[in-house]
């Protein structure tokens, strides 16, 4: 794994250098998912060959791929979906109310860890931080992280408290944890915007007091899910905190998140190909080769062993926001949220 | 010698030695759970040495542990940095929460890979587990059980984890189906409840395939539902399940024949993960007694403290128990955020022997029948009897109950309640009287909801003009009898 000095060294890697460490992982990713009946399928109409992706330039031959395609694969044909054996199942949510199912194996789950490292430095979480993630429940990833983020074999600088709470169920079994989370006080709360915000409610109608008073400690707020500019201003009318906004759906675990400066999120390049498809263009382009305040749909490629994704339209509207080094010091390029999947 | 296979009396030493090495008692001596207690009996951690020294140490209870944490500073109470909290469901009273230091998980890792060996082996074979939400131990325990796995590339495939919540949840059921799992892990209520779902929806299912996709082979499929029961025996090819949480006893028959497995049993709590597990002669689970000090007190002390109060019961401990003896559960763990030096648990072991077993594992075995304090159990569904009490007591109109009786048998695995009560004098109208107490008990929301969700069988009350005295007493007015006891 990891350590947090050479995350840092990553985040400082030149643009150049990024370019060619994506290189050479996509070579070795594109003739795996080529053995995938998945792509393989996808891509025998134009005659996609094992030669046809030997570098970044030649990415853009292969066709943009959808979520309904990508899912559909996943959940009709799950053994014929996954590009190496699957260890486990997780499940994402779709604007269908589906779940879309992605495949992980120990090495892309175990791999999530060195990036919570990164989000850890980058939002500057402190030793001893008590974190209250507010997590969606199984067959969902997220209840598993905290767990990952802890363990001593896989994050040995991590000396993070972790209180763990759902909001399903919350009453049925006596689980009414807010009590105990007034006495703790955590300083940091970890969840998607849509959580905190029902955490909130729930903390109005229980306690009649805003989240602020029973979260006086909590200074950090790491917010994934939906796109934080939306719900900012509601979630700064009741809670009293820095809010930090990530970028980590169940098919790229990678927690793009901002940074300090709040300048858009930065997005880990050593962790996939970020392209874009501008809006009112149907092709996509490099990010790197978008201009600042470029807009359009997200567009990912990435290194997963089970289900790399190969160009696959995110369906979220995006707006580049800087390729140049950010005063944090990290040199990965910025993006902000726009709206939410639309499918 | 493998740990597992030691002669019982050194493995009784090392889990002495264990408490020595780790400064256990110095350690929580420092906590506010135990210090001013310890101080007023009189207790040196130094100068204990031997089990009898230990033994003047006074029992810690659940309620002193639930009330610390919401007393004072809980940094008083911890004994290290927590990696996690955990907590009960709060149905005996309030949720009682437990810290977790990062030794304390590793501990749980190491013994999870010993347990393991006591189970066929799982490489390559496909999973489906069903775990409690977060803030519960169960959801700990799934996850890092599957990192564990990754970690000593022992995993399982294709393993898909729902939460208990979505037992129901169609989506989350047919995908975990579909990966044609050999292996389940869950509350034995949970996957009994389960099997009945698969049975409930497969004609649903096979019809809709046929009309989706009018093949021959849908159409013999939903012809073959209309006379024959699915079971989940029939979708997939199960081999073992590994259950806990609840006594796996009353569903191990009905697991057996509805998935086709063979079921084998294990037995954690919130206050300690590593888990006590059932090996393939299934004569009782096996307890590691060389982390931690199990001890039992006996029922008869258990009968001499319910008569009187101010008796202090003698526990015995687990290596130097008789088979057959049944008692409270009590445990010493060395834990690293917060040591539990002898914890009455509130549950009721049996122990099954402490001669090597035919497996060849050499420590302990146990079962564990039921609760022993005045919680009320009907598998995961728990309430405290002074809940039942106070709605049970409650006048009405047409008159009022002075005594209870609670009788828990079965409706097939269902635990089913059977609640007789004796009125304080004459009920005006006894159809009524009963229909209000009826009324009241669906108030128990935790009742309801094991009832709503099938968990638990519809209860039955009975009036009785004269209740005898049967059960186990556990409140002023109220007594329990659980299937199976004649007391």
């Amino acid at each position: 794994m990891n350590s947090i000095n050479s995350e840092t060294k990553l985040e400082n890697m030149s643009l150049k250098d990024l370019a060619s460490l994506e290189e050479k992982k996509l070579r070795s990713t594109f003739l795996r998912a080529y053995k995938s009946p998945i792509y393989r399928n996808l891509w025998k109409p134009i005659s996609v060959n094992s030669d046809s992706v030997r570098n970044l330039a030649d990415l853009s031959s292969l066709p943009l791929i959808s979520r309904k395609e990508l899912f559909e694969a996943t959940r009709t044909k799950l053994r014929r979906a996954a590009c190496s054996s699957v260890s486990t199942w997780f499940a994402g949510s779709s604007k269908t109310n589906n779940y879309e199912w992605v495949p992980y194996n120990a090495k892309d789950f175990l791999g999530i860890a060195p990036m919570l490292m990164r989000m850890q430095h980058i939002t500057e979480l402190q030793d001893r931080d008590l974190v209250l993630a507010v997590v969606d429940l199984p067959p969902r990833i997220y209840s598993s992280i905290p767990y990952l983020w802890t363990h001593t074999k896989i994050s040995n600088d991590c000396k993070l408290e972790f209180i763990i709470g759902s909001l399903d169920w919350y009453d049925t079994l006596g689980m009414t944890w807010i009590d105990f989370i007034q006495r703790r006080q955590p300083t940091v709360l970890f969840s998607s915007a849509r959580n905190a915000l029902a955490l909130a409610n729930r903390i109005n109608k229980e306690l009649g007091v805003k989240a602020e008073e029973v979260l006086s400690k909590t200074r950090i707020g790491i917010f994934y899910g939906n796109p934080l500019e939306a719900v900012k201003t509601e979630l700064l009318n009741t809670y009293s905190l820095e809010p930090y906004e990530a970028y980590s759906p169940t098919e790229h675990m990678s927690y793009w998140v901002d940074c300090n400066h709040h300048q858009g999120m930065h997005v880990w390049m050593d962790t996939c190909i970020p392209e874009i498809v501008p809006t009112k263009s149907e092709e996509a382009i490099s990010i790197l080769e978008a201009a600042t305040g470029t807009t359009g749909e997200l567009v990912i490629s990435n290194f997963s062993e089970c289900l790399p994704l190969f160009r696959l339209k995110t369906g979220e509207k995006i707006q580049v926001e800087s390729l140049t080094y950010c005063d944090c010091g990290c040199t990965h390029p910025r993006i902000s949220r726009i709206s939410d999947r639309t499918i | 010698m493998d740990i597992l296979n030691r002669p019982l009396e050194e493995l009784a030493k090392l889990s002495m030695n264990r408490l020595m090495e780790l400064k256990t008692l110095e350690r929580a001596s420092k906590s506010l759970l135990y210090r001013d207690k310890w101080e007023a009996a009189g207790i040196q951690p130094e100068k204990i040495e031997t089990y009898d020294d230990f033994a003047e140490i006074p029992f810690v209870t659940s309620r002193e542990i639930l009330e610390i944490m919401f007393k004072g500073p809980i940094e008083e109470v911890l004994c290290s940095d927590v990696a996690h909290w955990f907590c009960t469901t709060g149905t005996t009273g309030n949720p009682k929460w437990i810290p977790y230091g990062r030794k304390d998980i590793e501990l749980f890792m190491e013994i999870r890979d010993r347990s393991a060996k006591l189970l066929p082996a799982i490489k390559g074979l496909r999973a489906f587990a069903i775990s409690g939400p977060p803030p519960f131990v169960e959801d700990g325990l799934a996850n890092l059980n599957m990192i564990r796995q990754m970690l000593t590339n022992t995993q399982l495939t294709d393993g898909v984890t729902v939460c208990l919540t979505e037992v129901e949840h169609k989506e989350a059921i047919d995908f975990a189906l579909d990966t044609k799992p050999n292996i389940i892990m869950s509350f034995p209520g949970f996957a009994a409840r389960f099997a009945e779902i698969v049975e409930e929806n497969a004609p649903v299912v096979t019809k809709k395939a046929f009309v989706e996709h009018k093949t021959l082979r849908n159409l013999l499929e939903y012809i073959v539902t209309r006379f024959k029961k699915i079971r989940p025996k029939d979708l997939s090819k199960f081999r073992w399940g590994l259950f806990g949480g609840e006594p796996l006893d009353p569903y191990r028959q009905v697991l057996a024949e509805r998935f086709g497995l063979e079921p084998y049993e294990m037995y954690l709590f919130t206050e300690f993960m590593p888990p006590a597990m059932e090996c393939c002669m299934h004569e009782g689970m096996h307890l590691w007694i060389d982390i931690c000090i199990p001890e039992i007190i006996p029922e008869e002390e258990l009968e001499k403290e319910a008569l009187d109060t101010s008796y202090k019961p003698k526990a015995i401990p687990l290596w130097d128990a008789e088979e057959c003896l049944r008692g409270e559960y009590v445990l010493t763990t060395s834990g690293q955020a917060l040591p539990l030096v002898r914890y009455r648990f509130g549950d009721l072991i049996e122990v099954v022997s402490t001669k090597p077993c035919r497996c060849g594992v050499t420590h302990p075995r146990i079962k564990v029948p039921r609760r022993s304090d005045s919680t009320i159990c009907l598998g995961a569904i728990r309430f405290p009897a002074t809940k039942l009490e106070e709605i049970l007591l409650q006048p009405t109109k047409y008159g009022a109950a002075g005594r209870w009786q609670l009788e828990i048998t079965r409706e097939g695995y269902r635990p089913k309640p059977i609640i007789r009560v004796e009125p304080t004098k004459e009920i005006t109208n006894k159809e009524l009287f009963l229909s209000e107490i009826s009324n009241r008990l669906k108030e128990l929301e935790i009742l309801e909801t094991g009832v709503e969700n099938k968990l638990v069988a519809e209860p039955d009350i009975i009036l009785e003009e004269r209740l005898p005295d049967k059960g186990r007493r556990v409140t002023k007015t109220g007594r329990i009898i659980y299937e199976g006891e004649n007391n």
